[in-house]
């Protein structure tokens, strides 16, 4: 079996080519069910799960949905 | 001068009819901070104790130093042997404070954030307030020694000390976060209580932080490479960061706006993280990883 890349890597290089296109707001590692993903949170009120890609470099791809993050002052 | 404030005090002794009383024109001297530290003595105070038919004198005295030495030298500035107490006192501090926790800010910013911690300078002796760039630098716009604010009540409570800059895309940050110096005098004091050490955070870890707008909240750490686009309004706008935590409140929002700058902790007592910024509606929060924050700045939490 292929051995994955490193997720920190992976994320660096997706969050190049993805952060603020297509509504994509932030992207993360994650775990689910023991096993590591990544997941892509989208700002647009209707999800379009074809326009992401499903698996990157080994690693599942999860669309969520999400508001906007903003700086914690008030 | 301790022996004018003592002498004071004890005039107010008289001897009369086979006892000591308070005489009518007694006059108390209370509080006096520090006023004697310089002196061998190391006395920090002086006043009137005793119950009203039994009064003595109390000094408020270093322990280190020996009870009959300090005696002596009061019978001898006296000349006459008046009930006396020697009260061990390490010293009097003023009840002002600045808490884990508090409404914080740079003088110039409309709202506010959190006063994370306190953390040590590498290259200096100081010890040192920790938030956000946002919340004590302005967002980039203040300079070091500019008025840190503390809010309900207002005081300046120190000076902006360092900060990380803040940089627009196409670079990535890594850390949101500045330090200010503590004027001497206030106690500092650590919410829930004052964390073990710094360290490195992990997927699942169970965690907690002391904010200004929320308080006290418990969360889970979901991710600890997050890249976010975080928004800071003009003149900053939309920011990018790397390796962030992302964070998911366990009984509601982890954080909300106005907890900026708290410490993210391990329920084991470990600072893994500095919050900066959060979902809109509060669904998840993201800080930074101490360690990073420590190095970035120049600090070490000890």
């Amino acid at each position: 079996m292929r051995k994955k890349p490193n997720i920190e890597k992976v994320i660096d290089k997706l969050a190049k080519e993805w952060l603020g296109k297509k509504g994509v707001i932030s992207i993360s590692d994650s775990e689910i069910n023991g096993e590591l993903c990544i997941v892509f949170f989208v700002n647009q009120p209707e999800l379009e799960r074809e326009l992401y890609p499903s698996e990157v470099d080994g690693y599942k791809i999860i669309i969520k949905s999400s508001g906007k993050v903003v700086a914690h002052n008030d | 001068m301790y022996i004018n404030l003592v002498e004071n005090i004890a005039r107010a002794l008289v001897w009369e009819k086979g006892k000591w009383r308070i005489s009518k024109n007694a006059t108390m001297v209370e509080s006096l901070i520090g006023f004697y530290e310089k002196e061998y003595l190391k006395i920090y105070g002086v006043g009137l104790g005793g119950i009203y038919k039994m009064p003595k004198l109390e000094i408020y005295a270093e322990p280190e130093i020996p009870k009959r030495e300090i005696k002596k030298a009061v019978y001898n500035i006296l000349q006459v042997e008046i009930p006396l107490e020697i009260i061990d006192c390490k010293g009097i501090r003023t009840y002002q404070s600045v808490k884990v926790g508090d409404k914080v800010k740079h003088q110039n910013l409309q709202g506010y954030g959190t006063l994370g911690g306190f953390v040590d300078d590498i290259a200096s002796p100081y010890r040192l307030a920790i938030s956000n760039n946002h919340v004590f630098a302005n967002c980039n716009r203040a300079n070091i020694n500019d008025n840190l604010v503390k809010l309900q009540p207002n005081i300046v409570f120190g000076g902006l000390y360092r900060f990380v800059p803040l940089k627009k895309p196409p670079y990535v940050n890594e850390v949101d976060a500045a330090v200010g110096w503590i004027y001497e005098g206030l106690n500092l004091v650590w919410r829930p209580r004052k964390p073990r050490k710094s360290g490195n955070a992990y997927r699942g870890m169970k965690v907690y932080k002391y904010g200004a707008r929320t308080g006290y909240t418990e969360g889970i750490i979901k991710g600890i490479f997050a890249a976010p686009q975080v928004d800071y309004r003009p003149p900053l706008g939309i920011l990018n960061f790397r390796r962030c935590l992302r964070i998911e409140g366990l009984n509601g929002p982890f954080s909300l706006p106005g907890d900026s700058g708290s410490l993210v902790v391990s329920k084991s007592g470990v600072v893994v993280g500095l919050l900066l910024a959060g979902e809109v509606t509060g669904a998840y929060s993201f800080a930074n990883p101490f360690t990073i924050v420590e190095n970035q700045l120049g600090v070490i939490f000890t």
